[in-house]
């Protein structure tokens, strides 16, 4: 169902030169008849996925039920479709299922979002390159030709010959100028500021009878875009997981984003007269609750979530890895050594089943650390960490946080409270209180904990099981965590642990 | 960054989404969120999802879900 052209700006400004070159007799010969009165079109959309696949198969229901009503009809995707679901995310290769199906839908484009580098611009390209439509991103560069499908705008076909001219925008932070992913994901690739960038396709108004940008830079900066370029006939978002329903009129723009998680089909509505959008509606269709379904793909859906790779053994322990303080050891040195941090915590809430097996598959991980929470990494010197450690203890009476690169000792008066936090280093001595460490928590800990800390931290985009992942793939000696213990209690607490 | 929940400003970590917002603005405000009883909106009234990406300066509300009775 890809009807884009691979039309881009450069191309296009390249026929208008051609075409004012010739006569005017030859004008005329080209010339196409002039689209009949009334063309209406409508364009479905969805953004931030993040592998959540199971309503897909409602979806597909929708759009073909509209296809088959003889409706002008297409498909965009704003972005976001990796991270989120380890069905998805831990396929192989990272994202199949997610390509099958969009293929299987067929959407017309994509605007890649931050999350779609999560992966790995290796694993995009090959992505890129089975897709079968094109990723549209203005603010994108791919000077190496890393993103085979990627153009700055695509002009689409309509019927009665009605042409819907798009570009895509990408968001991109402040501080480095990329999007939100780990760097090294988006290396060759060269990224400019998108509203800036939006200026620029303005020019692209005369390629068609409808302009629309499709983004993934947020809600607030779509606004924005709408207030700078009036010109256009509609935006489609993505980013910051809002639902707009019904879509927004902000000068004369209409502006639609469908939410996240595919708990919405977005449905834009577009009537074009003599050569212009002349009514445009946005409204979203919730996806929950007894829809028709496309049986086959339904059951791609099906087979997705049967994901084989969940029964892949990462890891061969000498032993089964039991207890809290084990596991809690083995997940926070992994933290540490994924990220190169200095010290980790793991709180034992976020430590969710007491043993792992001897062979360590991924379903076992995604048992063991199911919430999908961050590592975040902050700055924390002696006080504040001691900080962290006594809020820590004090919402149970007891040790709470396992760690890893020092040991503690929280030592109480008997009844509870605390007298003094002992820290001490990988050698046993006391911790030198005269600098800052690198120290790598979860997201939950980081939100739910009340210390102390200048440094408000940073998420590191990738999760704690991802990290554990990565740690058994190296193959670390696990012949340690039999009866280890790093963090203390005196005199001991409940009596389960000493 | 700086996020602005029902005009309290929340320093948190670069990179935290809705929720993780949430829970640092308050427990009770949090639970009310998972259990559907209330729902996070951006300045412009617009509902957003929990695992929304935040950026510096984002201001969000939390209000009760409105629930239409039924008619007995």
């Amino acid at each position: 169902m890809n009807r884009a052209r691979g039309f881009t700006l450069g191309s296009f400004m390249f026929l208008l030169l051609l075409l004012a070159g010739l006569t005017c007799s030859s004008c005329a010969s080209v010339r196409t008849a002039p689209p009949p009165a009334e063309t209406r079109i409508v364009i479905f959309h969805f953004n931030d996925v993040h592998g959540k696949i199971d309503n897909f198969s409602k979806a597909a229901a929708i759009v073909e039920a509209e296809r088959q009503s003889g409706a002008d009809v297409f498909y965009f995707c704003a972005g976001d479709n990796f991270t989120g679901n380890p069905v998805i995310d831990q396929y192989d290769p990272p994202g199949e299922p997610m390509l099958e199906l969009v293929n299987r839908l067929g959407v017309d484009l994509l605007c890649p979002g931050n999350h779609e580098f999560d992966y790995g611009l290796e694993n995009l390209g090959k992505f890129s390159a089975r897709a079968r439509f094109p990723f549209v991103s203005a603010n994108i560069a791919d000077p190496a030709g890393l993103l085979p499908r990627l153009r700055p705008s695509v002009v689409l076909n309509a019927k009665n010959g009605v042409r819907i001219a798009v570009f895509g925008l990408i968001q991109i932070e402040a501080g480095n100028g990329l999007p939100s992913t780990h760097p090294d994901r988006v290396k060759g690739l060269l990224f400019s500021e998108p509203l800036a960038k939006a200026m620029e396709m303005k020019k692209l108004r005369a390629a068609g009878q409808v302009l629309i940008a499709l983004t993934h830079i947020g809600y607030d900066q779509d606004l924005l875009l709408a207030e700078r370029l009036p010109e256009l006939d509609v935006i489609i978002g993505g980013h910051s997981h809002t639902r707009v329903d019904p879509a927004e009129m902000v000068n004369g723009v209409l502006v639609a984003q469908a939410g996240s998680d595919n708990k919405y089909l977005g449905r834009i509505e577009l009537l074009v007269r003599d050569g212009r959008v002349v009514e445009k509606k946005g409204t979203l269709i919730d996806l929950k609750g007894p829809l028709a379904e496309v049986a086959d793909v339904k059951e791609m859906i099906v087979r997705f979530n049967q994901n084989p790779a969940f029964a892949r053994v990462l890891a061969e322990a000498p032993f089964a890895i039991e207890g809290k303080d084990a596991l809690g050891c083995l997940m926070t040195d992994a933290m540490r050594s994924i990220h190169g941090l200095e010290i980790a915590f793991q709180n034992e809430g976020g430590i969710r089943i007491n043993r792992l097996p001897e062979k360590i598959t991924l379903k076992d991980l995604y048992t063991l650390d199911p919430f999908g929470n961050q590592v975040v990494e902050i700055a924390m010197n002696v006080d504040e960490i001691r900080s962290l450690i006594a809020d820590s203890f004090k919402r149970g009476d007891n040790i709470d946080l396992q760690v890893s690169g020092i040991t503690y000792t929280v030592r109480t008066d008997g009844k509870g409270v605390i007298q003094e936090i002992h820290l001490r280093g990988l050698e046993g001595r006391s911790l030198p209180g005269d600098r800052t460490y690198k120290v790598g928590v979860s997201s939950y800990v980081a939100s739910s904990y009340d210390f102390k800390h200048a440094d408000p931290g940073r998420s590191l985009g990738s999760t704690t099981a991802e990290a554990l992942i990565g740690f058994l793939e190296k193959r670390p000696d696990l012949s340690i965590y039999r009866g280890i213990q790093r963090a203390f209690q005196d005199p001991p607490g409940r009596g389960e642990r000493y | 960054m700086q996020i602005k929940v029902n005009d309290k400003t929340i320093e948190i970590f670069s990179g935290a989404c809705v929720r993780d917002v949430l829970r640092k603005y308050s427990k009770l405000t949090w639970t009310q969120v998972q259990k559907g009883s209330k729902m996070v909106c951006d300045g412009h009234g617009h509902q957003i999802g929990l695992d929304g990406e935040l950026s510096d300066g984002v201001r969000l509300t939390v209000t009760r879900v409105r629930r239409t009775e039924p008619r007995s």
